[in-house]
């Protein structure tokens, strides 16, 4: 039903989470980071934004802020592994530059799920 | 009078009022009218200015249509010429047009042409000739099949954009055809519609029109339409081009008159945008609301056009409106205040009037009562006639009846007294010739009863005759007859009042208000020295001695003021120099009013009372003087009540109280002896001759003293006071006593002495001679007393007196022991002392004397001896005194030696002792010597412990064998052996890690050793420690690598499981199987989160809690999973603080802890036991913990008596994956994970065992002394980090932008532009901030002066540095300044969220130091 863009460097969740999401009969546009994803953002609307905070080239909270300052009311999630820096960590300083929804890896389809339908709802 | 006064303001109040509301009213009227007379004015300009508009309008209108009959005219002009020729060729074409100057006569034409109507089948032979005449590229345009063509073949002005129409088949386009059709059909000029002529290039399109005049063959009908039509030959045009055609209509009007109306021409009647032709104000629509619009119509033949013209609002102008409102509004406000004046001036003239009219009449009344008041008469004389009007009461005055006295002047004149007529005339005369004013004349008029009346005549002539002279005389008759004879007692009184003033021996005087002297009698002057006239005014002021003036004055004033008489001394100086005191007493003289209109007073000579008194007050203030300032005590008593009166300061001094209390207490208060003893005193004085008395004082500290009162009457104005002297005699009195004491004492000594004492005068006299003296010398007192001892023979013989003599001479003492032969044939051996003492400066000698004899015998026999053993001794001592000398040399040398190896061995002694290093000495396997710290090593206290000691009792089980082998192994191979970290076991079963060197000692005979001992427990468990946290910490630098990668393949793989499983059916075994997958999954996630909580970076939510609260929670839910035969008891203190940590780990630790506990006991059962209390932790248990610092810690304490672990396990209990588990029953990590935790909080852990017995765990975790923070603190202060932040940039756009984020990011932000207020703020509050944010280039001080400042003040803050990279730095190392981080500008803000975390966990967690 909705339109989503997802930005992850890491093929496997990319592909994922996109068949996560057909499930429920959305549709996902791919991109490998940050820069494709804006670019993408740029030329075609989408619902929602699911957005990976650790990749290279434009990171995952460059990305957040870039998208905030040109489209205010954009709708992401912020998903993150962890690594040096714990997720949690991450995705608190998504939430602080205005991202509403996050998940950890590994999050469960329904976790998915339910973040993207309370999202569009709002 | 005020009633009416009263009514009358209130009336004229009322009348104020309705005068103000009629004023009002006009005005408001006035108003209404202008407004009325504005909005008529309004509109007739309106109106005006609407038909001006309509007018401007129609003329164009007419303008526009005339020019368009001309543009027709011009056109059939151009239709005749083909009627009137056969052919009309193109060159006859152009003269035609050329004549016409259409450019210069009728601007907007584009040109006049002719069309060609072409039937079909005529087309191509058309297009020959017209190419023929020189157009090769002729064509008729548009290409296409249609019925009849036409074409443009003349069109002059045959140059430019009219070439384009060169060809061009107007037929084509519906809109001209159309236009042609109907010229053609009615024979008329036609006008077409909206068009774009064929000439419009790219610039400047404007709309277009044409105009058609048909043509047709000449001889054929064109009578009817099919007629026309058939006889059509071709069409007369002109294009227009609509604005350039309007331009040349309407001339100039568009420049001018345009700014005004707007103009738009509509093809058709309907106003559809795309049908305008022509706009005038296309360019600027101002957009002003227009004002009027008029719509008109030119119909050309059938062709409408309509005109729209708009004016703009506001181009009326409204000029005279406004000033129509003005000159309205101004009038109105004239007419108000028109009106109010002249309703005031009015009211004010009514008012005049009756005031006027009332004053008269009162005037008039207030005659008549002061005529009948003053009962004087009046007279009204006629001159000419002499008729006189006499009043009654001038009648009454002189005792006439009303009806007695005639109305002649005669009735006057014959009663006037003869002495007093002529004065009389003459005075009337003056008036008359005009001398005086009035008239005026006191005189004698006979009364009735025969007597003369003095009468006070006055007048004044009220009318005068046209020649001056009088006409009419009008006066009064006053009785002053009482005023004469008061003015004659008056006179006779001031002759009286002259006589008594001379009389007077006091000097009197007046003044007038102001102190000038009016009157001074002749015995004043003689006094003050100061003439009659030199007094007058203010002269007298000058005899006033220049010291009194201002007592004068002043005194003067405050009568004046107090309405009191005035009083008072001073002097005055006479001219000769003579100072006289004057006592003067002057009383105010007041008029009706009270007001002061002069002074009367006199003066006395004082002076000599003056004296007199200057003399008693002079003695008497010298008498106070000394009363006051004597030293002596001094009271005044009054003599019956013995109050006292007065006191000096000596008395207050003595007393202790002050003057004004003792005068308000009596003498009985302070002579303690009762009243009878007081008389007795009294008498004794009398009895003694003594002036004074001796009496107890009490002082006010209660002390008592003895006082001598010398006491006599005097008069003090004229009361008798007793004048009492006190003199403090307590002192002298103790003292006499004290001496009498002294003097009773000397008589005893001397009198009871064994020695013999006498005394002698300068001249030998005998004075004093004790009982002593007398029993030696064998004779009586009196004997002795009476002898002069320069008189005794026995002195002179014995030498006594050369001695005696001496002394008394020198004053030095003299002894010895004489023999004395006494007069009486005694002969004694006497002992002597003489010495010298002075009595009130006379020399006086004393002798001390004692019989001797007896002892002088026996000296002689005891000096005998004496020889006799002297003599032996003295070859003794000759033997001894060789032998000594000897020894003495012997005794010296050994002392050298002795000492210096004392000091050498008290050295050796030092050294040792206070070596660190155990140092010990064994022989025959005993210890002979341990110094301190090898006793320490064992916990001993003393050497005294070990030595004495076997080898082996020190230490237990197989150490004590071992060190013992080492040293038999020294000794057998006589050389040193070491041995670095043995490890032993001391008595008390401590495990030491031991370095020991041993050696043999040769020179103390049988086997001996000294040995070095060196305590390295320390270190081994400090390098264990270590050695297990890098471990830790290599493990979690790992897990943090692959964790991200890890976590996205768990997701992968959980994700893509998830999706398999939704697609087959759920009972199916594949589906179990992967739901298994799926579990196995999430437990490796737990796995990594596990990992993860080693690395340092994992994120904690630290934050003071406490622990008691998380134990409870975790106790009873873990409660469940124990298995019922372990018991859990629990000790948590009460109390207890607030430990900072993340509640999850705690949580882990707990939960590892106890189900390690539970697990060890599950098969047995036991107790499982949990305790929290604090603790101290001290310096030695610290030092082998790195990150510890003694202080107060929390200990959580976990034990179980389940089967416990050997050494060897405990070894590697904390080591990652080591378990003792089966596998599937625990991962290994858990302890692990425990230390990990317990190491990131600063605590540490330690574990004991005994197998079979039972474990306990024991955890420390510093204290904080804060209290638990509410989770919705947490949320918003820690998410990414707690901290004040300092931020300095002198840019407050930076601080503006920047200071928000930091806070959004959860610090608290004090933000400053100037770095100096920075620095104080710094200052005053170090350890209120936890970083400092600066910019390196600021004014006043750099970012790097700051640092260095603040590093100053607070060494382990943190620093970070913004900076661009134009900023340099010096060599000095950024840490030298505490600067941690640098983040160069522009700021991004994930880079600052960073750093600023980094820099604050980092100090977190190290405590300030890099670790």
């Amino acid at each position: 039903m909705a339109n989503i863009l997802v930005i992850d460097d890491d093929s496997m969740s990319r592909d994922l989470i996109a068949e996560m999401l057909a499930e429920k009969g959305h549709k996902t546009v791919k991109a490998c980071d940050g820069k494709e994803g804006l670019q993408l953002y740029d030329t075609t609307s989408f619902d929602i934004v699911i957005t990976d905070m650790i990749m290279p080239e434009v990171e995952g909270v460059e990305t957040i802020i870039q998208l905030k300052k040109n489209y205010p009311d954009v709708k992401i999630i912020a998903i993150s592994g962890g690594g040096r820096i714990s997720a949690y960590s991450h995705l608190s300083i998504a939430e602080k530059f205005g991202v509403k929804k996050t998940l950890a890896k590994p999050f469960s389809t329904n976790d998915l799920l339910t973040a993207v339908d309370e999202l569009l709802e709002i | 009078m005020n009633q009416s006064r009263n009514e009358e303001i209130v009336q004229t109040q009322g009348l104020a009022r309705k005068r103000v509301w009629l004023a009002w009213g006009i005005m408001v009227a006035a108003i209404i009218i202008t407004i009325l007379a504005t909005f008529y004015m309004k509109s007739d300009v309106d109106v005006q200015a609407k038909r001006e508009f309509i007018f401007a309008c129609n003329e164009i209108q007419t303008k526009i249509d005339f020019r368009l009959k001309d543009h027709e005219q011009i056109l059939i002009s151009g239709a005749a010429l083909f009627d009137a020729s056969d052919q009309v060729t193109r060159e006859q074409w152009k003269t035609f047009v050329q004549r016409l100057n259409v450019g210069l006569e009728l601007p907007g034409i584009q040109g006049i042409g002719f069309a060609l109507r072409i039937p079909p089948d005529r087309l191509a032979h058309h297009v020959k000739d017209i190419r023929s005449e020189g157009f090769p590229n002729y064509d008729v345009r548009p290409e296409g099949d249609r019925g009849d063509y036409s074409s443009i073949i003349y069109l002059e002005p045959f140059l430019g954009r009219n070439l384009r129409a060169f060809g061009y088949d107007m037929l084509s386009e519906p809109v001209r055809r159309s236009a042609m059709e109907r010229a053609r059909d009615h024979n008329e000029a036609a006008l077409s519609g909206k068009v774009v002529l064929v000439q419009e290039t790219d610039k400047d399109i404007q709309a277009g029109t044409l105009m058609y005049v048909p043509v047709y063959r000449t001889g054929m009908p064109t009578g009817t339409v099919e007629q026309r039509r058939e006889a059509l030959f071709g069409w007369v045009y002109s294009p227009y081009r609509m604005t350039d055609l309007m331009r040349g209509t309407l001339g100039g009007w568009d420049s001018l008159e345009s700014l005004r109306i707007r103009l738009q021409v509509y093809d058709g009647t309907l106003l559809f945008s795309d049908a305008i032709l022509y706009d005038s104000q296309a360019a600027n629509d101002m957009g002003l609301a227009p004002q009027f619009t008029e719509d008109l119509q030119v119909t050309f033949n059938g062709s409408p056009w309509t005109l729209r013209f708009i004016q703009a609002g506001g181009q009326v102008s409204h000029v005279k409106v406004w000033l129509t409102l003005a000159a309205g509004v101004i009038i109105s406000l004239l007419l108000f205040g028109l009106t109010l004046s002249l309703l005031n001036t009015r009211f004010i003239a009514r008012q005049m009037a009756e005031r006027l009219t009332a004053e008269l009449r009162e005037s008039e009344e207030r005659w008549q009562f002061a005529l009948e008041g003053a009962r004087d008469g009046v007279w009204d004389w006629n001159a000419q006639t002499n008729e006189v009007f006499f009043s009654r009461q001038w009648k009454v005055m002189l005792g006439y009846e009303e009806h007695e006295i005639g109305t002649t002047l005669d009735e006057w004149d014959k009663r006037v007294h003869p002495d007093d007529k002529e004065s009389c005339y003459a005075d009337l005369e003056r008036h008359f010739s005009g001398e005086t004013p009035f008239y005026q004349n006191e005189h004698r008029v006979l009364c009735k009863d025969g007597n003369y009346k003095w009468i006070l005549d006055r007048g004044k002539v009220m009318e005068l005759m046209d020649d001056g002279k009088p006409l009419r005389v009008i006066g009064t008759h006053t009785d002053i007859s009482e005023h004469r004879r008061v003015q004659e007692a008056l006179q006779e009184r001031q002759a009286f009042f002259a006589d008594l003033t001379e009389v007077s021996p006091a000097g009197i005087w007046t003044t007038d208000a102001d102190g000038n002297n009016t009157f001074a009698s002749k015995r004043w002057s003689e006094i003050t020295g100061i003439t009659r006239e030199n007094a007058y005014g203010s002269g007298w002021v000058k005899g006033v001695h220049p010291n009194d003036r201002d007592v004068v004055f002043q005194g003067w004033v405050r009568s004046a003021k107090e309405g009191m008489p005035y009083t008072s001394e001073f002097r005055f100086v006479h001219p000769d120099g003579a100072v006289v005191w004057v006592f003067c007493q002057a009383i105010a003289r007041v008029d009706d009013t009270g007001k002061i209109v002069g002074w009367v007073g006199t003066i006395t000579d004082i002076t000599e009372r003056k004296l007199v008194d200057e003399a008693l007050r002079a003695s008497e203030e010298r008498f106070r003087g000394l009363f006051e300032r004597h030293n002596a005590i001094m009271l005044l008593v009054e003599p019956e009540s013995g109050r006292i009166v007065d006191a000096n300061n000596a008395a207050e001094r003595f007393y202790g109280y002050t003057p004004s209390r003792l005068r308000s207490m009596s003498i009985q208060d302070i002579n303690i002896l009762p009243p009878d003893e007081v008389d007795r005193e009294r008498e004794s004085a009398l009895q003694e001759h003594r002036n004074y008395f001796i009496f107890p004082h009490r002082l006010a500290d209660g002390e008592v003293r003895t006082v001598e009162v010398h006491s006599s009457p005097i008069d003090l104005n004229n009361v008798k006071v007793l004048f009492s002297v006190i003199h403090d005699i307590t002192d002298r009195k103790s003292a006499e006593s004290r001496l009498a004491e002294i003097s009773e004492l000397n008589q005893q000594i001397i009198a009871g002495s064994p020695v013999g004492i006498s005394i002698y005068k300068a001249d030998g006299q005998c004075i004093v001679a004790n009982d002593a003296i007398v029993e030696t010398i064998g004779t009586t007192k009196e004997q002795i007393l009476s002898q002069n001892f320069r008189q005794i023979k026995s002195w002179q013989d014995s030498g006594l007196m050369d001695m005696a003599a001496k002394t008394l001479n020198t004053g030095v003492k003299t002894s010895g022991i004489t023999l004395m032969e006494l007069s009486f044939g005694k002969v004694l051996w006497l002992s002597c002392l003489f010495s010298r003492f002075y009595l009130r400066d006379d020399p006086h000698l004393l002798l001390m004397c004692s019989d001797m004899s007896d002892l002088k015998n026996a000296e002689r026999n005891l000096q005998e001896l004496n020889q006799n053993l002297e003599e032996r001794v003295a070859e003794r001592s000759a033997d001894l005194l060789s032998t000594n000398r000897q020894l003495l040399r012997e005794i010296n040398e050994h002392s050298g030696t002795a000492s210096s190896l004392r000091e050498s061995e008290q050295r050796m002694k030092m050294v040792i002792e206070s070596s660190p290093v155990g140092i010990f000495v064994i022989q025959d396997e005993k210890y002979i010597f341990a110094n301190q710290a090898f006793v320490n090593i064992f916990g001993l206290t003393d050497s005294s412990d070990v030595v004495g000691t076997q080898l082996e009792t020190l230490y237990s089980a197989d150490s004590g064998k071992r060190i013992s082998d080492i040293a038999r192994q020294c000794v057998d191979r006589s050389e040193m052996i070491n041995i670095n970290g043995l490890q032993v076991l001391t008595r008390d079963e401590q495990a030491c890690h031991l370095n020991i060197w041993i050696q043999p000692i040769e020179t103390w005979g049988s086997s001996a050793v000294m040995g070095f001992m060196v305590d390295i427990s320390g270190e081994v468990e400090l390098r264990s420690h270590l050695n297990k946290s890098q471990k830790m910490e290599a493990l979690g630098s790992l897990a943090g690598g692959i964790a991200h990668d890890f976590n996205n393949v768990l997701f992968g793989i959980g994700g893509y499981t998830e999706l398999a499983l939704k697609s087959i059916p759920s009972d199916s075994p594949a589906s179990k199987q992967l739901k298994q997958a799926l579990a196995a999954t999430e437990r490796a996630a737990d796995l990594v989160r596990h990992i993860l909580t080693f690395s340092r970076e994992a994120e904690q939510e630290k934050r003071p809690l406490l622990i008691s609260l998380i134990l409870k929670e975790s106790l009873n839910f873990l409660r469940a999973t124990i298995t019922q035969n372990v018991e859990i008891r629990r000790n948590i203190s009460a109390d207890l603080h607030s430990v900072k940590s993340d509640p999850t780990q705690i949580h882990q630790i707990i939960m590892n802890l106890v189900t390690n506990a539970a697990h060890a006991m599950k098969n047995t059962g036991g107790v499982l036991e949990v305790g929290l209390v604090e603790v101290s932790l001290t310096e030695d248990f610290v030092k082998t913990r790195p990150g510890m610092v003694p202080g107060t810690y929390q200990k959580l304490k976990v034990s179980d008596t389940g089967h416990g672990m050997t050494p060897e396990t405990l070894e590697r209990i904390f080591d990652p994956y080591f378990t003792t588990k089966q596998p599937g029953e625990g991962t290994g990590l858990g302890l692990s994970v425990v230390y990990g935790i317990v190491r990131d909080n600063n605590g540490t852990i330690t574990v004991s065992s005994v197998p079979d017995a039972g474990t306990t765990f024991e955890v420390y975790f510093p204290i904080v002394m804060e209290k638990e923070t509410s989770s919705e603190e947490t949320d918003r202060v820690a998410s990414l980090g707690t901290g004040r932040i300092l931020f300095v940039d002198d840019e407050t756009m930076v601080t503006n932008g920047i200071g928000p984020v930091i806070e959004d990011l959860g610090y608290e932000v004090v933000a400053e532009n100037d770095p100096v207020r920075a620095l104080s703020k710094f200052e005053a509050q170090p350890y209120s901030f936890d970083l400092i944010i600066t910019d390196m280039s600021m004014p006043k001080m750099t970012g790097l002066q700051l640092s260095m400042k603040i590093s100053e003040i607070r060494k382990d803050i943190p620093i970070i540095l913004m900076t661009g990279f134009s900023d340099l730095l010096d060599d000095k190392t950024p840490s030298d300044y505490g600067i941690r981080e640098f983040i160069y500008k522009p700021i991004r803000k994930l880079i600052l969220a960073q750093t600023i975390s980094k820099v604050l966990t980092k100090q977190d967690l190290t405590g300030g130091t890099d670790g």
